[in-house]
C-alpha cells in the first residue's frame, strides 16, 4: 500500500497501527505470513502447527507493538518473537533435545567475523545447495543459516534476532558451513577455504 | 486475503485483542530498573561488610601462606557473609542479562564487568568508615539484625589446628601483658610468646596467636596496613600503663 504514491516502510505503517489505523496491520501481515512461514517450517514441519504459531506471532506483536522502538527495524522484532515462539512450541512439544544455543559459543568471546559480501550468483547457488541438506544440520547451525541465506537478514539483525554476540553470529555461520562441507565437499570447500 | 490474516484483522475489529498500552512497558522497565538498583545496592553492601569484617579482623593485612594458615580455623571467617554475597552476585549478574545490551556479549564479559564493578565497590566502602558508623547507629538505635551482623565474638571454636587472628589498638601495658582495643570497643588482653616483639602504645597491630583463659597468647605481630578503625582511641583518650 501507498501513501501518496510511496510505499511506505515497516515502522512507518507501525505508527499508524499504533495511532489507530488496525486495518494498516493488514499490510505487515502481508508483507509477513509468507516469511514468517517459511522460517517456521524450518523447525516445525506440522502445516496446522505452523498455521497457530504463525497467528501467535501476529496477535502477540499487535498487542506489543506499543513496546516497538519505532527507529528499530521492525524485521528484526517480529523475527525474535517468531523465534521465541518457535523454541517455546518445541519446548511444550517436549523436544528437550533440540537446542538453539551453546553455552561456550555464548560464555567466550569471539574475534569478530566480518560479514562477507556474497554475490548474487553465489548466493543463489547456495541457497539450492542448503535446501538439499538443511535438515541434516543442528537447529543453532540451521537457525543462522535460514537467517542469513533465505531471509537476507546481515549480521546485525541476526544478532538482535537470537540476542547473541554479532561475533557469535558470525563463528556459526562459519561452522556451520564447515559441518555442511562435510556432505557437500565439492560445492563448499572453495569457500570454507576462504 | 489469507484466512490468517481475515482472522486477526476480524479479531481486532471485534475489539477482542487490545494493545498494551505503552504506560506499562514503562512501568515494567523503571520496576526492573528500580529492583536492579537495590539488588546492587544489596550486594555492595553485604560485600562491603565482608571486607570490613575481614579488614577489622586483620584477614586482608596476611600474607597469602598466614591466610592459608589461618582459614584452617575456618569459623573465624564471615561464610554466611560470603555466601550471601556470591549468591547476590549470581543475582545481579542474572538480572544484568535480561537486559538487550548484556545478552549480546558474552557472558565472561557480562560477568568480569558485574564482578569488578560490585566488587570494587564493596571493597572501597568496606575499607572506608561507613561500616563503623551504621554499626554505631545500629548500637544507638539498637537494630537488632543490623547490631548481630556486626558483632562476631572474638574467641570462636577451632576445627582444626590452626592460629587465631586478631587486630586491635594497643591502649595498655604492663610489665607482662598488653591491653588491645579491637574495632568492637572490647579489651583484650594479649602476651607474647614464642616472640620478642611487643607493639608500642597507640598501634594499630594484627595477632596471630591463640586464646588461654581470655588471654591472647600470641605468636606472631605485625603492623595494621588497613585504614585506622574508629574506636582504636577513643574521644582524646590518650595511651597510658595500666594495671589489670
Amino acid at each position: 500500500m501507498t501513501v501518496d504514491g510511496e510505499i511506505q516502510n515497516d515502522e512507518a505503517i507501525v505508527l499508524r497501527v499504533i495511532k489507530g489505523d488496525g486495518d494498516a496491520f493488514g499490510l505487515l501481515i502481508d508483507r509477513y505470513e509468507e516469511k514468517l512461514a517459511r522460517y517456521i517450517r524450518r523447525f516445525i514441519q506440522n502445516n496446522d502447527d505452523v498455521e497457530d504459531i504463525l497467528q501467535v506471532i501476529f496477535i502477540k506483536s499487535y498487542t506489543h507493538l506499543q513496546s516497538f522502538d519505532t527507529t528499530r527495524s521492525f524485521n528484526s522484532w517480529i523475527y525474535r518473537i517468531a523465534h521465541n515462539e518457535s523454541v517455546n512450541y518445541l519446548k511444550r512439544k517436549g523436544n528437550e533435545k533440540i537446542s538453539f544455543t551453546d553455552f561456550f559459543d555464548t560464555f567466550f568471546p569471539h574475534p569478530f567475523a566480518e560479514e562477507e559480501s556474497d554475490s548474487h550468483a553465489i548466493l543463489h547457488e547456495r541457497k539450492d545447495q542448503l535446501e538439499m541438506f538443511l535438515n541434516k544440520l543442528s537447529p543453532k547451525y540451521r537457525e543462522v543459516l535460514v537467517l542469513y541465506y533465505y531471509e537476507d537478514l546481515s549480521y546485525q539483525e541476526i544478532s538482535d534476532v537470537l540476542q547473541i554476540p554479532i561475533a557469535t553470529v558470525g563463528v556459526r555461520i562459519k561452522r556451520a558451513r564447515e559441518a555442511l562441507a562435510k556432505v557437500l565437499p565439492q560445492a563448499m570447500n572453495q569457500e570454507v577455504d576462504k | 486475503m489469507t484466512n490468517l490474516k481475515t482472522n486477526i484483522l476480524t479479531t481486532l475489529k471485534e475489539n477482542k485483542i487490545h494493545m498494551i498500552p505503552r504506560w506499562k512497558f514503562i512501568l515494567y522497565s523503571l520496576t526492573g530498573i528500580f529492583g536492579m538498583l537495590f539488588l546492587i545496592t544489596l550486594t555492595v553492601f553485604v560485600g562491603s561488610l565482608v571486607i570490613f569484617t575481614l579488614s577489622r579482623y586483620g584477614f586482608l593485612d596476611m600474607s597469602f601462606f598466614e591466610f592459608i594458615t589461618t582459614m584452617r580455623n575456618i569459623a573465624t571467617l564471615p561464610l554466611v557473609l560470603i555466601l550471601c554475597t556470591v549468591v547476590l552476585l549470581g543475582l545481579v549478574e542474572y538480572g544484568a542479562r535480561r537486559y538487550a545490551f548484556a545478552k549480546k556479549q558474552p557472558i565472561m564479559i557480562t560477568l568480569l564487568v558485574v564482578s569488578i564493578l560490585v566488587l570494587g565497590t564493596s571493597f572501597l566502602i568496606g575499607e572506608s568508615r561507613i561500616h563503623e558508623r551504621v554499626h554505631r547507629f545500629a548500637e544507638e538505635k539498637r537494630i537488632p539484625f543490623m547490631t548481630r551482623a556486626y558483632d562476631r565474638p572474638f574467641e570462636r571454636p577451632k576445627s582444626r589446628d590452626g592460629l587465631d587472628i586478631v587486630r586491635g589498638v594497643v591502649v595498655g601495658t604492663t610489665s607482662t601483658s598488653t591491653l588491645l582495643r579491637v574495632f568492637n570497643g572490647e579489651l583484650l588482653p594479649v602476651t607474647a610468646t614464642g616472640t620478642k616483639i611487643v607493639p608500642e602504645l597507640g598501634e594499630d597491630v594484627v595477632l596471630f596467636g591463640n586464646f588461654s583463659n581470655g588471654t591472647f597468647m600470641y605468636e606472631k605481630i605485625r603492623k595494621a596496613h588497613r585504614p585506622p578503625f574508629m574506636n582504636g582511641m577513643q574521644n582524646g583518650e590518650r595511651p597510658r600503663e595500666i594495671n589489670f
